[in-house]
């Protein structure tokens, strides 16, 4: 209570000076009418009030012990782009504008669309604005309990006129009274020398007398009590509604079953993801039919006879209204996917057999590879004698079929055989995946289906399992992986397809070493063809490949003397040794060593934590050495100056004198290399000559590719998932693009959202997988939304298309046109209203409905509209009245709908309208 | 302002001898030494400062420009938030390179990584070859910062390395727990509360299960 008590102090304390409570409130509510800017702007085109944007100023005022919001809403109307005559009073002007009319006819329907819609911002149009066209008012509502007393009313109606009065307020200002949903209010409007009062009714159901125009023109004209010389202009609208579309309704082929598992079609359901919606997303087609602006002395409309005839309308418009609850394919697969990743279990907890190689390639010495060339015997691991076993869900017919389509070259029909692995050119917007259609691409598309549609955790187990092993039995019989890039681990590419390009680069040097021709020959070899892009590798050029410690006879005694080069390329230019006529040689030098990201990373680290720099060069100058022991091989009497004349011409500083030694002799090495002590130096007094196939490896081929095989057989479910969710996202989204390719025209914002799509898979794919928190999971999860919009976009397109043009398949711009239109849910006008093409395919699926409900076959004559759901009937006066002068207008809007009945008035003299409740 | 130290990982490339680890010599330890021996592959060197108040450890990795060595150093350039391309102002040939290492950055570099370009050895003045303009042009072009600098005089090269820290800074959102920038861009079309937040409450603004 205390509380209370301070607050009342406040409250008096703040109007001491004022007289009263009440004139405080009259006072206090002037001074926010006198903040109020006005600005007149042009006339309201068709609809733009519930187009554009609203604004929404709040004020807080105590009267009585009603808490009540003082609210302005206005329209943000864009200026126009050509200049147009203002209005001389725009609450007049939007009241007796017929364009106001129709824009807001189902408000609750609107309401509900915008908040799906996802609109720039929901416009959360105000009642107000939808039944008197306004463009700029300010509305009191209590903020708890309504106001229910009629007496409260009054002094609370009073109230606001005085402060109205004091302020000069320039817009109208209205009170809500009674229940909040019900939409009513009071309004006031001062003009000067016209005072409008707006006055709502609200019922369950109309009185007979209001059911008809004639009822209503009456009632219009005993309020108004003056006469005007114009007649009442009229504008009426009545609405149907179709929900039964029968043979239109759209679906979508059914999503993948478990008892999809053997059919003929089994390959095709599994290689291809899965694309659609639940249930129509077109829930309903609404048909407007309009009389826009009749005089009353041309039409008449009673319980008896009506000249409202909705097949002579001189507009017809349609919307749809869309249902946002269909579950949509894609989306509902990739959110599904998403919780693979959160997977603990390891490969080997399923399949333990697996779990004895994981001790094989414990961490190592990233560095090992260049600084130790002793390889651990692998030749006892006896994994590829068929002796372990993978259960499973999955039976072998299916895991026969998915591996036709994962390694086509396995298979005899070779059927579903990798075109082409093109890369585009450099894109910065590049997902980090894998190339389309590739190995990759095709794994995470067969594993999201073994995981969502068929044997979920077992399954994506058994599979990648079976997938791991493949993989073992192809690195033993040196056979190239398809559907992988060619060369180096590419770091554009996901961390998966740089494994699978590692396993290639070991099979391939392997080949080399063993004396076999690299893949690309061997595909020559046996095409018969002319040379091909499909097998190139970066390496082509560079396959004189060290061999491995088995040493060539006739090299073994060329090697015995010192001076008998060897390994040579090709001469270096017309360079000659320093010292000598002998040509300088480019040797031939072990090829550089592949990586894939996460190894570098381990580098990186590693060298992160030597601390001295020297070191440091020393472990970088393996490579050093390894090239130097070449140069030396191919150049016996060559020097560290002719060393360096090839390797850092930099740093070999040529004499500059008139007499330049063609050869390139004369000259000395820059200074930083003529330190004492420097690592150049000293790594070039350590070489031997040796011819780079006798070094040690820089790269060992065995040892890698065993990494790369426990690196699979190591992973967790959770990892597999890791691994596979940007592959997966990439190839949805190539599946949007190709699935939107016919209905893309009329989707809203299409290319935003595509756009929109991409650089977020494009960001995403870049990050590092983070569990902590779920991190990465939610962020691939706002993603989904991005799909799951497109998605249900073109599916609604394609349900739009299905209802109105079911054989049309190119189409005009104003067919794009409709469609854009009816896309947005907007209120869409058809040209020459039933006559229209649309408007004739609508009328039939009206009456196609109704038959079908009375069993009944469409008749081609006779075609009707069922009763309309709402009807509407605005009645409009203004100008000069018989002998007083210039009037004020007046406004009236009656509807009309099966559960509610409504009347808008609207007046220009200082008379109250009657209501009950 | 972030309360931990920001971590920043700078690469310096560019052909060899133009003085990228002059440069980075003179940053880091203030000295110039005309005998510091050619870079073999790769190497770093550390360096901790506070800009605007914030403290921020800087790992630069220096690189060899040798053509041989060029296969092994991109991988080095993963996760590097900002790249310090030099050239030598008294050698075109090492001007008109850049053009290939900067396609060498957009290839082996995960994001958007800040650019800076360096016309070094201004000392030499009556040897220059490469006009300011020209390098100011190229910049441009690249939409990559600019300065020319001498790593043997001392001009200009503790700016260099501290405008590229700033526009780092601008370019980028920080993790404050451990420091590492966030993510290269934030989600297009997403609230920011979104993106910095992602963990937070029950509700992950994101996909509801329809
Ligand atoms: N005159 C001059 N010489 C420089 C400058 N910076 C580096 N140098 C010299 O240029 C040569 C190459 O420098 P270095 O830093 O090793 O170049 P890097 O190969 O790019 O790392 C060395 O002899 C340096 O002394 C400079 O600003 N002015
Ligand atoms: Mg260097």
């Amino acid at each position: 209570m205390a509380n209370e008590e301070v607050f009342d102090d406040d409250f008096y304390q703040e109007d001491f000076s004022t007289a009263s409570e009440f004139e405080a409130f009259i006072s206090r509510l002037g001074d926010i009418f006198e903040t109020y800017e006005v600005v007149d702007e042009e006339a309201l085109s068709s609809n733009e009030l519930s187009l554009c944007e609203w604004t929404e100023e709040t004020e807080d005022i105590m009267f009585n012990d009603f808490n009540l919001s003082v609210i302005r809403y206005k329209a943000k109307i864009k200026p126009r782009e050509t200049e147009s005559s203002k209005a001389i009073n725009q609450v007049f002007q939007d009241l007796t504008s017929q364009e106001n009319d129709y824009s807001l006819l189902d408000m609750n329907y609107l309401k509900h669309d915008y908040e799906v819609l996802n609109a720039p911002k929901s416009p959360n149009i105000h009642p107000v604005a939808v039944f008197y066209g306004l463009r700029d008012f300010v509305v009191l509502k209590s903020k708890r309990k309504p106001l229910m007393d009629i007496s409260q009313m009054k002094l609370l109606q009073s109230s606001l006129s005085l402060a109205i009065n004091e302020s000069k307020c320039k817009i109208p200002a209205f009170i809500q009274v009674l229940y909040h949903e019900q939409d009513v209010f009071l309004g006031i409007y001062d003009a000067g020398e016209q005072r409008l009062s707006f006055d709502i009714a609200h019922l369950k159901t109309a009185p007979p007398s209001c059911k008809y125009l004639s009822g209503l023109l009456d009632m219009f004209k005993g309020k108004i009590g003056v006469n005007y010389i114009n007649p009442v202009m009229v504008s009426v609208c009545l609405t149907y509604s179709l929900k039964n579309f029968l043979s239109a309704t759209y679906s979508s082929d059914k999503k993948n079953e478990n008892d999809d598992w053997d059919v003929v079609d089994f390959i095709n359901v599994i290689s291809s993801l899965p694309f659609g919606v639940s249930a129509d997303p077109v829930n309903e087609l609404i048909l407007y039919t309009k009389w826009p602006q009749v005089s009353e002395n041309v039409v008449f409309d009673s319980q008896t006879y009506s000249d409202f005839n909705p097949i002579n309308a001189q507009k017809w418009s349609i919307r749809t209204r869309f249902d946002y609850s269909p579950v949509c394919y894609l989306a509902d697969m990739l959110h599904e996917y998403l919780t693979l990743t959160e997977s603990p279990e390891a490969l080997s907890e399923y399949y333990n057999f697996l779990s004895s190689k994981a001790r094989i390639s414990e961490a190592q010495n990233p560095f090992s590879a260049l600084t130790d060339s002793r390889i651990p015997g692998f030749s006892g691991m006896s994994l590829l004698d068929g002796s372990y076993t993978i259960d499973g869900p999955l039976n072998e017919h299916q895991l026969g079929k998915m591996f036709q389509y994962l390694l086509p070259d396995e298979d005899d029909e070779k059927k579903f055989a990798y075109g082409d692995l093109k890369d585009e050119p450099f894109n910065p917007q590049k997902i980090k995946s894998a190339i389309p259609d590739s190995l990759v691409h095709r794994l995470s598309i067969l594993l999201a289906n073994i995981y969502t549609s068929y044997s979920g955790r077992r399954g994506v187990a058994q599979f990648w399992a079976e997938f791991s092993q493949k993989m073992r039995e192809r690195v033993d019989k040196c056979m190239r992986i398809p559907g992988v890039a060619n060369g180096f681990p590419d770091m554009r590419s996901c961390l998966l397809h740089q494994k699978l390009q590692m396993l290639n680069i070991c099979m391939e040097r392997r080949n080399i070493r063993e004396g076999k021709l690299p893949f690309a020959m061997q595909l020559l070899a046996q095409q018969h063809e002319g040379p091909s892009s499909l097998g190139k590798t970066d390496s082509d050029d560079e396959f004189f490949d060290c061999d491995d410690d088995r040493v060539v006879d006739e090299e073994e005694h060329a090697h015995q003397s010192p001076w008998n080069p060897v390994g040579r390329i090709s001469k270096l230019g017309k360079m000659l040794l320093i010292d000598s006529d002998e040509p300088l040689y480019i040797p031939v030098t072990q090829d550089p060593v592949p990586k894939t990201e996460d190894e570098l990373e381990d580098d990186a680290e590693m060298l992160l934590n030597v601390t001295d720099s020297g070191l440091r060069a020393q472990l970088m100058s393996a490579s050093l050495l390894s090239d130097m022991e070449s140069f030396k091989a191919a150049n016996p009497i060559g020097k560290l100056e002719d060393f360096i004349r090839w390797y850092s011409p930099r740093d070999w500083i040529e004499e500059d004198t008139d007499e330049r030694d063609p050869f390139g002799r004369k000259g000395h090495l820059s200074d930083r290399m003529m330190i004492p002590g420097n690592t150049w130096q000293t790594v070039w007094q350590t070489a031997k000559p040796v011819p780079a196939r006798r070094q040690k490896r820089l790269f060992d081929d065995t040892k890698e590719a065993e990494k790369v095989l426990h690196f699979l057989e190591s992973q967790t479910l959770g990892s597999i998932g890791q691994l596979t969710v940007a592959p997966l996202f990439h190839t949805s989204l190539i599946k949007i693009q190709k699935e939107s390719e016919n209905v893309k025209d009329f989707i809203p914002n299409y290319k935003e959202m595509e756009d929109k799509l991409k650089q977020n898979c494009c960001t995403l794919s870049r990050e590092k997988w983070n569990t902590s928190k779920g991190m990465s999971k939610k962020k691939w999860e706002m993603v989904i939304n991005d799909t799951s919009e497109m998605e249900l976009s073109i599916n609604q397109a394609r349900s739009i298309l299905k209802k109105l043009y079911p054989d049309k398949t190119d189409f005009n711009d104003d067919d794009k046109k409709l469609l854009n239109s009816l896309m947005k849910c907007y209120d869409t006008e058809l040209g020459e209203g039933a006559k229209n093409d649309i408007g004739v395919r609508v009328m039939y699926m009206f009456n196609l409905a109704r038959a079908t409900q009375n069993e009944q076959r469409v008749e081609d004559h006779s075609w009707t509209l069922p009763d309309p759901i709402e009807k509407q009937f605005t009645l409009r006066l203004s100008g000069n009245t018989v002998n007083q002068g210039m009037g004020g207008p007046q406004f009236l809007r009656a509807i009309l709908s099966s559960n509610e009945f409504r009347l808008c008035g609207a007046f220009s003299q200082n008379t109250t309208f009657t209501y009950s409740t | 302002m972030l309360t931990s130290t920001i971590k920043l990982k700078i690469l310096v490339i560019g052909e060899s001898g133009v003085g990228k680890s002059s440069l980075m010599l003179r940053f880091t330890d203030d000295k110039f030494d005309p005998n510091e021996q050619p870079t073999i592959g790769v190497d770093f060197k550390v360096k901790n400062l506070e800009i605007d108040g914030q403290r921020i450890y800087l790992q630069i990795w220096d690189t060899a420009g040798q053509e041989r060595f060029r296969t092994l150093i991109p991988s080095y350039y993963r996760d590097a938030t900002g790249a310090i391309l030099v050239y030598d102002v008294s050698k075109m040939n090492s001007f008109q390179k850049l053009e290939t290492w900067l396609e060498e950055l957009e290839i082996n570099t995960n994001r958007n990584i800040t650019k800076m370009i360096v016309g070094n050895k201004i000392d030499l003045q009556n040897m220059r070859k490469v006009d300011r303009e020209l390098g100011k042009k190229f910049a441009k072009q690249q939409r990559a910062l600019f300065v020319e600098t001498s790593a043997a005089n001392n001009i200009n090269v503790q700016t260099a390395f501290e405008e590229l820290v700033k526009k780092i800074l601008e370019d980028n959102i920080f993790d404050d727990q451990n420091g590492v920038a966030k993510s290269d861009i934030r989600l297009t079309g997403m609230s920011d509360s979104q993106n910095q937040q992602p963990a937070g409450g029950s509700c992950t603004g994101g996909y509801c299960g329809r």
